[in-house]
This record gives structure tokens, C-alpha cells and sequence, in this order.
């Protein structure tokens, strides 16, 4: 349902809310035509609805910002029955149902604003839900993609029928950590967070591989500080930012060229990776940015306020730093 | 929400109901004591929360059904337009006032049932 709807439901509301006070009013008038509000009745009507107004966004737009502790619940019901009192107090010289009949219909009012604030966010979370699944589907369908890229299928499985002339140990190896890698993406990454060491194994395996495509082992610098147990975490987050790097690495020969720095404390991970770039190349396809946006959506819909993701470019340096506040076992 | 939460909800929204028919009433005896009800409150308090019940009900049982198809939806607003037009027509020969006070509020029910039906719906929509 659209905001548009919700508000047409209030103004809905506050029409039969009013119709209904000025049909009270009448009637009461027409049974007591020497009712003493008989000669005021606009202001009385008035009076009634703007009380209604108070006592019903009081609760609707209070609740939201009680929820956050008990005693904002505590001081909005303090609040409210101040409220009751207040305006209760000058029919307390009239009798007990003139007092009731301020209070009952304010409660009814307090209580109906609850039933409202509820459907309002009974919406919202339809809404957030449906976007949630839209965005998650989205993401899921790219990293399908990406899990299934024949590019870098090719690649490995080329350097491996390579090493099957020269190094047969080394092209066994490759051929058990690409087994290993697409058994992880096929079966370990369905679960909603994995374990730590395990997502290490696979980046690890990954970084293996990728070697095979690289001119040496220190093309790729990769560090590990940190103790990945009792942690767990959302699978294969930083594949995309390795694989990201690598694609946009300014040569495919050198020292130092990717870095990967992995830092564990407590239950909190730091991840950086940096690559070196041609600031003057323009960038041929938008696969990079797909990469990082598939990133930074996944940790907005699982890490939500659990994470910081920066993107800097120093020089010749593109380099990408996340930090995560993980789940422990 | 829970099932006992939402059958609260359900229970107070009545006895509140209940309280406010009860409270009009005794007000309006008060304005007039002679008043044609006054020698059956508890009739009229009563008759006054079945036909609350009838209305709230019709619509929020009747409202998953209703959704089915086009036909259904304008059958159930028929039932409750016969449904309104049923219980205000005793008040048609004391005029224009005393209808609309039978119509306004099964009116607020009909639509405080639809509100009450999307919560229900959305709970059991979690719960699948």
C-alpha cells in the first residue's frame, strides 16, 4: 500500500471522527437544547477534534520513538495519562460520567492509534520486505553470475592443462583447490553466514589459483593477522573485491601489484585490498562497478549499522576497506 | 502478533466499545430522562454491541472471501450496505440525526474491520 493510501485512511478516519463528535453533539442538543455548549458548538467541535488530534499522534508518532527503550514507554504512558487527567479535570465538578466521557472515548482514540501506528508499520515493513527480496534476488542472480564466470573458468583451467606438461604435482593441487572452490560455491555458500575459516579457505584457494594466471607469487601480497575461529560470516563477500582487483590491475606482471590484508580482532574483521591502476585507461565495461555493488548491497541487507565500506584512490592505487562486526558461534 | 495477542486486541476493542455505548447512553438519559430506551438500557446496550459485532465480523471474516474475485467484493458491500440500511431504518421517522448516528458508526466498524483484517492477514502472512 502506497504512503498516499495510509494518509487517505487518516483524513478518512478524522472525517467519520469528526461526523461522528458533531453527530453526538446534535443529538445531545436536540435531547438538552439548554445544554450549555449549545451556543458554541463550532468551538466545542473544534475543542473535541483537536484533543482527538493530540491524544491520537501523540501515540502514533510517540510509539515510534518509545520503542527504542522501556522508559520511553514509561514517560509516553506518564505522557498520555497526564494528558487524560489534564483534560478530564475541568468535568470532575460535573460528575463521574462526565468524567468518564472524556477519558473513554481518549483511550478508545489512544487505543485506535495504536491499531493504526501498527498497520502503518505493518506497510513499511511490506514495503522494506518486498525491496528487501527484489534486492536480495538482484544480488543473489549476480553472484550466480559471477560464480559461474566462464572467464575465469577458462583461465584456470588453461594454466592447469599448462602445468599438466610441467608440474604435474602443482596442476594435481590446482585441479583439488578449483574442486574445492566450486564445491564451496555450490554447496557451503548457500547457508546464510558460514564459518570463518572456511570463507578464508575458499579466498585462499582463490588467490592460489589466481597466482597460476600471475607472473609470481608475489604479484599478490596476501596477510592474515587475526584468529579466524568462533567467527562467522556472510559467504562470499570478498570474491568479488579480489576478483574486482585483479580485473583492474594495471599490469598482469610485478611485485606488489595486489594487496590483500586481513585483520582479525575480537569479533571484528578488517579487510583491505588494494591493486594498482592506469589512471589514464577508461574504464571499458561497468563489471567493476557491478562487482562493488553487488558488495555494498549484500552488506547493507545483512550487516545493516555492522559495517563501513570505503573506496579510495591514492595515485595509482585503488583500494577498497571494509570492516565488519561478525557473528560468533 | 501473536494469536492470544490478537484475540486481546479483539477483547478490549470490545469492552471498550462496550464502555463507550454504555457511556453515550447513560449521557443521553441524563440529557433526557423520558427517553423511549430508558426503561431498557441493557436491551439497547446490548442490541447495540450485536449489531457492532455483526458488522465487524461480516466484514473481517468476509473480506478474504471478498478478495476472490470482483463478484464477491461487490456481494459483501451489498450485504453491508442491506446490513446498514436494515438497522438505521427503525431511526428514518425520528429524522436525519438519529440515521446518521445508526449509519457513522457501523461505518467506523466496517473500516476499523478492514484495519483489523490487514493486521490479521499480515501476521498469518509472516507466520507462512
Amino acid at each position: 500500500m502506497k504512503k498516499s493510501i495510509e494518509i487517505s485512511v487518516h483524513i478518512f478516519f478524522w472525517i467519520v471522527f469528526t461526523a461522528f463528535a458533531f453527530m453526538l453533539s446534535k443529538i445531545y442538543l436536540q435531547a438538552k437544547p439548554d445544554a450549555q455548549f449549545g451556543n458554541h458548538l463550532f468551538y466545542v467541535m473544534s475543542l473535541e477534534v483537536v484533543m482527538g488530534l493530540i491524544f491520537f499522534y501523540t501515540t502514533f508518532f510517540g510509539i515510534r520513538w518509545a520503542r527504542k527503550s522501556i522508559s520511553r514507554y514509561l514517560i509516553l504512558a506518564a505522557g498520555l495519562l497526564f494528558l487524560l487527567l489534564f483534560f478530564a479535570y475541568p468535568a470532575m465538578s460535573f460528575g463521574i460520567w462526565e468524567v468518564l466521557s472524556s477519558i473513554i472515548p481518549h483511550v478508545i482514540v489512544i487505543f485506535l492509534a495504536v491499531i493504526f501506528r501498527r498497520f502503518s508499520d505493518s506497510i513499511r515493513l511490506e514495503q522494506e520486505k518486498q525491496a528487501l527480496l527484489l534486492q536480495n534476488t538482484q544480488s543473489e542472480l549476480a553472484l550466480l553470475k559471477m560464480q559461474v564466470s566462464p572467464h575465469f573458468l577458462f583461465n584456470t583451467l588453461n594454466n592447469i592443462d599448462y602445468l599438466v606438461t610441467f608440474d604435474t604435482e602443482k596442476a594435481s593441487g590446482s585441479i583439488a583447490k578449483l574442486g574445492a572452490i566450486l564445491r564451496y560455491m555450490i554447496y557451503d555458500a548457500e547457508v546464510e553466514k558460514i564459518a570463518l575459516e572456511k570463507e578464508l579457505k575458499h579466498i585462499e584457494d582463490y588467490i592460489d589459483l589466481l597466482r597460476l594466471r600471475t607472473s609470481g607469487d608475489n604479484y599478490l601480497q596476501y596477510r592474515l593477522n587475526g584468529r579466524p575461529e568462533q567467527l562467522r560470516i556472510a559467504p562470499m563477500l570478498f570474491l568479488p573485491l579480489i576478483e574486482n582487483a585483479y580485473k583492474h590491475s594495471s599490469v598482469k606482471e610485478g611485485e606488489n601489484i595486489i594487496s590483500i590484508d586481513i585483520r582479525i580482532e575480537k569479533s571484528s574483521l578488517q579487510f583491505a585490498i588494494s591493486n594498482e591502476y592506469d589512471t589514464y585507461r577508461k574504464p571499458t565495461t561497468k563489471a567493476g562497478g557491478l562487482g562493488l555493488n553487488i558488495v555494498k548491497r549484500r552488506l547493507d541487507l545483512i550487516y545493516p549499522e555492522k559495517h563501513t565500506f570505503t573506496i579510495t584512490k591514492d595515485n595509482n592505487r585503488f583500494k577498497v576497506e571494509l570492516t565488519l562486526e561478525l557473528d560468533e558461534n | 502478533m501473536k494469536r492470544s495477542v490478537e484475540i486481546t486486541v479483539h477483547v478490549i476493542f470490545w469492552v471498550l466499545f462496550a464502555a463507550f455505548a454504555v457511556l453515550l447512553s447513560k449521557m443521553y438519559l441524563e440529557a433526557k430522562p423520558d427517553a423511549p430506551f430508558a426503561s431498557h438500557f441493557t436491551y439497547v446496550i446490548t442490541l447495540e454491541v450485536v449489531m457492532g459485532l455483526i458488522f465487524f465480523y461480516t466484514t473481517f471474516f468476509c473480506l478474504p472471501w471478498a478478495k476472490k474475485s470482483s463478484t464477491n467484493t461487490i456481494i459483501l458491500i451489498v450485504i453491508l450496505l442491506v446490513l446498514t440500511l436494515f438497522f438505521a431504518f427503525p431511526a428514518m421517522k425520528f429524522g436525519m440525526l438519529q440515521v446518521m448516528s445508526s449509519v457513522i458508526p457501523h461505518l467506523f466498524l466496517i473500516f476499523l474491520a478492514y484495519i483489523f483484517r490487514h493486521l490479521s492477514d499480515l501476521y498469518r502472512y509472516k507466520q507462512a
